[in-house]
């Protein structure tokens, strides 16, 4: 009898509102902290430290990481080969995804199979793009056999185009980035594409009452209603840029040369390789507190575009 | 007339979409058909359709990869993980989107801002402390790590999309006596299966295409699909490589991922919509 009341009232102590909402955020925020910000607030530790990855002691060496990165010669390359490939990714991406969410929104026969095309390269894997995309861009296979992409430029008459991609330091970067593009444009295409979606229809109707155009209309309707999906595009774009590693590691190695050694392939090379987890994690908080500014700057940029429109 | 020549016009618009199309799936065309080509063909004709549909590579990859194995193991590890996010995170959601209280906002902030740091800045130390807590080489440890670093993202759609869900149902709900675990449960949790789905296939692309993870905290009779055909990869590279085999074990990699991709297609912009575009 005692038993049964107490349950009972361990049920009410449970069911109230406020003790009902410590149990629905406890699992979540319990290893939301355990394993990702703890990690982070040890990774800011480890980069004042000069742990190797494997001893047991670690000296305090305030900011000679941060230093040692700075004096590096070689940030002089890296910086720049980050930003360019950064930017050039998130500005392809960017436009080219738009346009394929105009198509994507339109309603014809053709909509279901484009739709598909475009998601469908999402799902590859980076290791897959990799060498899918190293033997398309290769200049010999085998002893006697080109690559598939100088293969169709011979077939279509355009000899004289065919090359080495990826041995070449002007054309490596920009197929890196279409190959990047390829994987990614779905994903980017889809957040638009369900903004899109959600503009009233009466606007489009008003305006071709008025005379306007398609292209009047998109300009002056759709890219001007897409600030939600704009922004987290962005968000997502400067991180996953920042992040590369997989793909361009497989597709070029950095090569040729140091012309696509993207930070990350640096920060792996020492890190791991040259075991120095102390200077690899500050050069991470480096990245991270540029992705953070940036992702801050151009989301004040466009709570502005979202307010004068 | 005037509808005639916009008729023309969208139909001329789709016939430019067709070569865009064609470059768009020709990659993987190429991966499908070589993987039933033998070396010699891929090698004198890697464009064509193969002349007969040559099926020992996938015998191959599926005795010797130990195909099923290893998907057993991805299995185990990929629905564990997003069964436990998307309980855990949605429930999380569900307190941030609907509780006025001044707190949940920082506690929303805390979590979302993970969406904005690269994830492999942790990796050193989460290794560390999987292996610190006993769950190397275990299911639970990798089901965790991937629970872990899907979250912010699963609270940031989650809250998105309970925060603009109709309030009229919950007062509904309360004034019935329904507690805060049958209001969720009963009636919220099922109304967000969009977002469900949207979040479970952006995070599975993840899970399943990491190699990383899977490599520092698995034994190799654990391993997952990934990594293996990484490994298989990076054998052959010095002793002439069997493209051949490696595109049929991709092909076979990736078959899951493409399942899945399908059976949550009609609900992606919804998801996105709901989730993303609201909070």
């Amino acid at each position: 009898m005692n038993s049964v009341k107490k349950r009972k009232s361990f049920k009410d102590f449970l069911t109230s509102d406020g003790v009902a909402q410590a149990v629905f955020l406890i699992p979540a925020y319990t290893i939301f902290t355990l394993l990702f910000f703890i990690p982070v607030l040890t990774s800011v530790y480890y980069s004042f430290t000069d742990w190797n990855g494997i001893s047991k002691e670690t000296n305090w060496v305030w900011f000679k990481n941060y230093a040692a990165m700075f004096t590096n010669p070689d940030i002089f390359n890296t910086i720049p080969v980050t930003i360019y490939y950064a930017v050039l990714n998130s500005v392809c991406l960017i436009f080219i995804a738009f346009f394929v969410a105009l198509m994507l929104n339109r309603k014809s026969r053709i909509t279901t199979p484009l739709r598909i095309c475009f998601f469908l390269p999402m799902l590859v894997s980076g290791i897959i793009v990799g060498f899918l995309f190293k033997e398309i861009y290769s200049p010999v296979i085998s002893d006697e056999n080109m690559g598939t992409l100088n293969r169709l430029l011979t077939l279509v008459g355009l000899k004289g185009l065919t090359q080495n991609w990826l041995g070449n330091k002007y054309t490596v970067m920009i197929v890196v980035v279409l190959t990047g593009v390829w994987n990614q444009v779905g994903q980017t295409a889809l957040i638009y594409l369900a903004n899109m979606q959600s503009i009233p229809k009466e606007l489009y109707e008003a305006a071709t009452i008025d005379g306007a155009g398609y292209w009047k209309q998109t300009y002056h309707i759709t890219w001007k209603l897409i600030s939600p999906s704009l922004r987290i595009n962005l968000i997502l774009l400067i991180i996953n840029s920042l992040k590369a590693y997989d793909m361009i590691s497989l597709l070029t190695g950095g090569g040729p040369g140091t012309a696509t050694k993207v930070i990350n392939l640096w920060i792996v090379e020492r890190s791991i390789g040259g075991y120095e987890v102390g200077l690899g994690c500050a050069m991470s908080m480096v990245v991270t507190i540029f992705a953070f500014v940036l992702v801050t700057v151009t989301q004040k940029l466009l709570a502005n575009r979202g307010a004068t429109e | 007339m005037k509808v005639s020549v916009k008729k023309i016009k969208k139909f001329l618009v789709s016939a430019c979409m067709v070569p865009v199309m064609a470059i768009m799936v020709f990659p993987l065309y190429l991966l499908v058909i070589n993987s039933f080509k033998t070396l010699r063909e891929f090698f004198t004709n890697p464009l064509a359709f193969p002349k007969s549909f040559y099926l020992e590579n996938f015998k191959y990859v599926l005795e010797k990869q130990n195909y099923f194995k290893l998907l057993g193991n991805n299995a185990i590890i990929l629905i564990g993980s997003m069964v436990l996010l998307v309980v855990v995170a949605a429930m999380a959601g569900f307190v941030l989107g609907r509780s006025r209280a001044k707190i949940m906002k920082l506690l929303y902030s805390y979590v979302v801002l993970g969406i904005t740091l690269p994830t492999y800045i942790m990796l050193i130390p989460q290794v560390k402390l999987i292996v610190g807590l006993g769950l190397k080489n275990t299911y639970i440890g990798m089901i965790l790590y991937y629970v872990a670093s899907g979250m912010p993202m699963a609270i940031f759609l989650f809250n998105g999309f309970f925060s603009s869900a109709p309030r009229d149902l919950e007062e509904a709900a309360k004034l019935d006596g329904c507690s805060l675990y049958r209001t969720f449960f009963q009636i919220f949790f099922p109304l967000s299966i969009a977002t469900i789905a949207t979040l479970v296939l952006i995070q599975s692309i993840g899970v399943w295409n990491d190699t990383t993870m899977p490599v520092l905290l698995l034994r190799a009779e654990k391993r997952t699909l990934m990594p293996t055909l990484q490994a298989f990869y990076g054998r052959m590279m010095g002793q002439g490589t069997r493209w051949e085999r490696i595109y049929a074990d991709a092909v076979l990699c990736m078959l899951p991922m493409i399942v899945l991709f399908f059976a949550s297609n009609k609900y992606l912009i919804q998801g996105v919509s709901e989730g993303a575009l609201k909070g």
